[in-house]
């Protein structure tokens, strides 16, 4: 009997070079990382709450690098150490502007573990004097050009009586996993009433 | 330790590791408790009800009508009792005195009246103390007593003395005080009649419905534990609470009495033989109390169940139990119930999936999930993970039940092996059931603490003749011999290859090969002699055996020594002798992957003899065992093939015989399949000789196709193609080709030296922004052409142009990962040492680290060997590797570095 003409997967085992370009972010060869970003105004601040949920592996490697004594358990000051570094780190990482201006975030607080292995940051930025009416934003999550991943943008805080309110321009739909953009960016408009 | 282990701990030593049911626990309430006798507030919705159904005279004997529903509660302050009457006739009458402190005076129940026939409830309450406990009634017209009552045991003299009536000691002159600001209180709301009146008491006339009522108790008078009690500070001055009730147990007896019954007692206690509630402490129920958390978790999970039901099962639900953790199915297991299966059902699911953790590092969990930590790894864990396994011992088990007892209870699973594997009627049905979960857990590496524990268990099982003489279960345990790589075990299997029954022979081959196979890193190496036992049991029995299904499985279970003479030599006599095309596949599947001396052999009269899929088989083990001895069988095959295979396509390349270059290219001109062109590329690619540099110079220049152009900038630049660096330093400098090409195209420019492969490069360096419009995200420019200037500066890197060097290491640390990732794999292409390898070495990223460890050891090994070895040395990579976590190419990069930079190291 004659072989059946089945074509196999081409393993091509060769260098991959990238160059940046518009393609989808799931292509990257580093661990995905899922994403929660809720954004939310309240004490003349704007304040993104992120939560990361980083791969087992991910997680692996990193209380690897938490491990700074090498005795291979982690105690709560490398714990607190690594995440306040990994909160500055991503607060540099992120982009966020109003009205075309850039407001620096800063963490607040400790990161917060759960369970289901996330990770929650809650950073803040103070805002300018704003008018009534809409103030076009958008924010650039560098963090996630690093390590893209699926992301959900919650609203879940936004009540239509709020004074001060983000409104998403670009319907905040849902990512899958693999079909996510290169990196995230969220565009919306800070409403004052 | 956190205070939700401590409250596990607790539980089980107070309940001595028994299971606590829904009704035993006592939800924390999150806010205060307002006593108006109406069950309003949240936590009295997630407090389990609890039946005051029993009837007095007997034991565990219920009445027909429901009498009375009570509810328990706690807080940082009080307990809340709360209770529902359904009594269609109210009798409340007081006993005419009054009793408190002077601020808070309440009024005496009667509880007897022959005449009058009373109702009264009533609430026997001790911490644990068969002789001290206190006493409460209440009834319809918000009436209270509380006494304080003493059982002597019987030696004491107390018990003799004038004080003890019927053996009980009455303090009805001792009352709750109350504890300032916190104070005893109590209300009661009557329920409306059919006329949506309320219903009356002392009313005979009318049909009442019954009543709610509302009390609380101050912690420190009812005489809690004082290693409840806390303190804090405020205004400067120490005071007192709230208590900590977390893990705290008690014993609650609540009573019922309808005077106008025969049978007028009615109470909570399953247990209780009938005697006064007094003398029958140590069968009250016992209840914990536990947390606001855990109480959020019981009830989602009751709602999860309710949800079910219903019929409308809630993603909300789901979602909710999901963030809890491990303590979803702590919750879960407290409402397991043997004699509700479908709920059982669907309670092992919330096991099963909440423990799924355990395959988790336990330094993870401390982070994430401390309370499974303590669950798993905490010196007491065999005992805490006891509820979760309850089922085990259980007549009929629900389906899901082995997933989560070998998850969420590994301990308790492991003993109930243990007794299965020393009793003489073991429950085969079960161990059936049980043996897949064990497996797949155990083989899917996700077993960190028990795995020797679970081989060993398994090796005592195999020692059990009813078990073996069960062909089902030992067909399953053969296969759980396998997964679990149970050593032990092997003489058993070795014995069970000679079984009359061919399935289990069967499965006896499988098992023996995977128990002999090398394990994956971290795996306890077979000892020696086992393995050569196991080796001359397979030599017996490929030599005697007849039945074609079995000889197939002993093919496949000869991998398991790759290298060894003996099984060559079996393989090359059992290939001649079969005449079944089943045997002789799984003996080339089984070449293909084995460096057996006689592989070529195999091969070569595989080539010549068989058709169909054998020769398929043949054709790929010839791909990957090529040999010049093969040479003349594929150019038969070639000549006999007007349109080939893929395969023999593989077999062409990689035999390497520059003849078939004409053949080849005839087939690529031929060929429309987008695949097969590049597979054909690929086997070109694989021939010496300038002929084939030249064809695939020319096929560069012509390319038409993305991928076949990207395809063929690869080839280039790994092998030197004739005039290659003209094109390709105009596809590079082509700012309408898709990029991904480019960057393929600038990478293989570096292969080259020429000056047209350096102007091009030069040309790219100086102007980058001009070379690359389209990368225009806003905001990201600069990145993006500090991604495109690294790869270029690779590219001359690559040339040899020294002062790329530094612009690659700037460029490189600045980079994301995954641009880490395409830099160190092109080092480790080029062969080309960087600092950034020791930058890759250092990384957080598993991908950079992996590329790194690559590039270290094909660039410079020994330069890098001291980080090498610290990456080998971190338990935590250690533990990646030993784990079923996705470890990529990880381990052999690592052993192959480590081997290139000191030849006589080893991995352990």
């Amino acid at each position: 009997m004659k072989p059946t003409r089945t074509v196999s997967l081409i393993a091509l085992a060769l260098v991959v070079a990238s160059l940046p370009q518009p393609g989808r972010g799931h292509e990257s060869p580093v661990d995905h990382v899922e994403r929660e970003l809720e954004l939310f105004a309240e004490d003349g601040k704007a304040w993104l709450v992120y939560r990361l949920r980083p791969t087992e592996r991910a997680l692996l490697m990193e209380i690897r690098s938490m491990d700074t004594d090498g005795n291979g358990t982690i105690s709560d000051g490398e714990r607190d150490r690594f995440f306040a570094g990994k909160a500055h780190a991503i607060a540099k990482k992120i982009d966020l502007r109003i009205d075309d201006r850039s407001l620096p975030l800063e963490p607040d607080g400790s990161v917060r573990c759960d369970p289901q292995f996330g990770q929650t940051f809650l950073f803040k930025a103070s805002l300018p004097e704003l008018g009534l009416g809409r103030h076009p934003g958008n924010l650039l999550d560098g963090h996630s050009r690093d390590y893209p991943g699926g992301f959900v943008w919650k609203n879940a805080r936004r009540k239509a009586t709020d004074a001060m309110r983000f409104e998403p321009v670009v319907p905040a739909t849902p990512s899958r996993s693999d079909d996510h953009p290169p990196w995230l960016e969220l565009r919306f408009d800070l409403v004052v009433r | 330790m956190k205070h939700d282990a401590i409250f596990i701990l607790l539980c089980l030593a107070i309940c001595g590791g028994e299971r606590l049911p829904a009704a035993e626990r006592i939800p924390e309430s999150k806010d205060p408790i307002v006593v108006d006798g109406v069950l309003d507030e949240p936590v009295w919705r997630q407090a389990e009800p609890v039946g005051v159904d029993y009837l007095g005279s007997k034991q565990g004997e219920k009445s027909a009508a429901k009498k009375m529903v009570a509810r328990y509660a706690w807080d940082g302050d009080y307990l809340c009792i709360g209770y529902e009457t359904f009594d269609a006739n109210l009798i409340a009458k007081g006993s005419g005195r009054t009793e408190g402190p002077e601020e808070n005076r309440r009024d005496g129940a009667s509880i007897f009246d022959s005449q009058a026939k009373v109702d009264v409830v009533e609430f026997f309450i001790s911490f644990g103390d068969e002789h001290f406990m206190w006493e409460i009634h209440h009834n319809a017209l918000n009436q209270f007593n509380d006494v304080f009552c003493i059982v002597p045991a019987p030696e004491w003299p107390l018990a003799k003395g004038s004080l003890a009536t019927y053996g009980i000691v009455f303090n009805d002159g001792e009352w709750l005080r109350d504890d300032p600001p916190h104070t005893v209180a109590r209300a009661v709301k009557l329920k409306p009649k059919a006329d949506g009146a309320p219903s009356t008491v002392n009313d005979a006339t009318d049909t009442d419905t019954g009543y709610t009522a509302e009390i609380r108790i101050p912690w420190r008078p009812l005489g809690t534990p004082r290693t409840a009690e806390t303190w804090r500070q405020e205004n400067g001055k120490r005071v007192a609470g709230p208590w900590n009730l977390k893990g705290q147990s008690l014993s609650l007896l609540a009573v019922v009495q309808d005077g106008d019954l025969p049978e007028r007692y009615h109470h909570s206690s399953p247990k209780r033989k009938p005697n006064w509630f007094h003398k029958t402490q140590p069968d009250w129920p016992v209840y914990a109390c536990v947390s606001s958390e855990q109480t959020a978790d019981a009830a989602a999970v009751r709602q999860l169940l309710a949800d079910q039901e219903a019929g409308t099962p809630s993603q909300a639900t789901v979602d909710a139990l999901r963030t809890s953790g491990i303590a979803a199915a702590l919750a879960a297991a407290g409402l397991l119930d043997e004699a509700k299966p479908d709920e059982a059902e669907i309670l092992f699911d919330v096991i099963a999936a909440a423990a799924k953790c355990r395959r988790v590092h336990p330094e993870i969990l401390r982070i994430y999930d401390p309370a499974a930590l303590e669950l798993f790894y905490s010196p007491a864990a065999a005992e805490a993970q006891k509820p979760l396994a309850a089922g085990l011992a259980w007549k009929t088990w629900p389906r899901s039940l082995p997933e989560a007892v070998v998850r969420g209870a590994p301990a308790p699973t492991l003993d109930w092996l243990a007794s299965q594997a020393a009793s003489s009627s073991p429950d085969l049905a079960k161990l059936r059931l049980l043996f897949p979960a064990i497996g797949w857990w155990v083989r899917s590496r996700n077993e960190r603490q028990y795995a020797e524990a679970f081989g060993g268990v398994v090796a005592a099982l195999s020692k059990n003749s009813a078990i073996a003489a069960d062909p089902p279960t030992a067909a399953a345990l053969l296969k759980l011999v396998a997964d679990a790589r149970a050593a032990a075990a092997g003489d058993w299997v070795i014995w069970m290859l000679a079984s009359a029954d061919e399935e289990l022979r069967q499965a006896a081959a499988m098992s023996l090969g995977r128990s002999a196979a090398e394990g994956k890193p971290g795996s306890p190496p077979l000892p020696v002699e086992v393995r050569s036992t196991m080796l001359e049991a397979w030599l017996v029995r490929v030599r005697d055996e007849q039945s074609p299904q079995v000889l197939a499985k002993l093919a496949e279970a000869a991998e398991a020594w790759p290298e060894s003479r003996e099984v060559s030599r079996a393989m090359v006599q059992l290939f001649r002798r079969s005449t079944a095309a089943e045997v002789e596949r799984s003996i080339l599947l089984a070449v293909a992957n084995t460096r057996w001396p006689d592989r070529h052999v195999m091969i070569r009269e595989a080539l010549e003899k068989s058709t169909g899929g054998v020769l398929g088989a043949a054709l790929d083990a010839a791909a990957v065992h090529p040999d010049a001895s093969l040479l003349p069988s594929i150019k038969e095959l070639l000549a006999e093939q007007p349109d080939p295979s893929p395969q023999l396509i593989d077999a062409v390349g990689a035999v390497g015989d520059a003849e078939s270059l004409g053949q080849l290219l005839g087939w690529l001109n031929r060929e429309k399949n987008t695949a097969m062109r590049m597979k054909t590329i690929l086997a070109i690619n694989r021939l010496p000789g300038e002929g084939a540099a030249r064809v695939l110079a020319d096929l560069l220049a012509n390319a038409a196709e993305q991928l076949q152009a990207d395809l063929l900038c690869r080839i280039a630049s790994q092998r030197n193609l004739p005039g290659a660096a003209r094109f390709l330093g105009g596809l590079a400098e082509d700012v309408t080709a898709p990029v991904a090409v480019r960057a393929q195209a600038i990478w293989a420019l570096g292969n080259y030296t020429d000056t047209e492969a350096r102007d091009s490069l030069r040309r790219l360096s100086t102007d980058t922004a001009r070379y690359f419009p389209e990368l225009q995200a806003k905001r990201l420019i600069p990145e993006s052409l500090e991604q495109a200037r690294l790869f270029i500066d690779l590219a001359r890197l690559r040339q040899g142009d020294k002062d790329a060097e530094a612009e690659v290491c700037r460029r490189f640390e600045a980079a994301t990962p995954a641009t880490q990732v395409a830099v160190l794999r092109s080092l480790a292409q080029g062969k080309l040492d960087s600092p950034a390898i020791a930058t890759g070495l250092a990384s957080g990223e598993f991908a950079v680290l992996e590329a790194a460890v690559r590039a270290a050891g094909v660039a410079h090994p020994s330069k890098y060997a001291a980080g090498l070895a610290a990456i080998r040395q971190s338990p935590f990579i250690a533990a990646l590797l030993t784990s079923g976590l996705d470890a990529s190419q990880l381990p052999a990069a690592l052993e192959d570095a480590t081997k290139a930079a000191a030849p006589t190291n080893t991995l352990p």
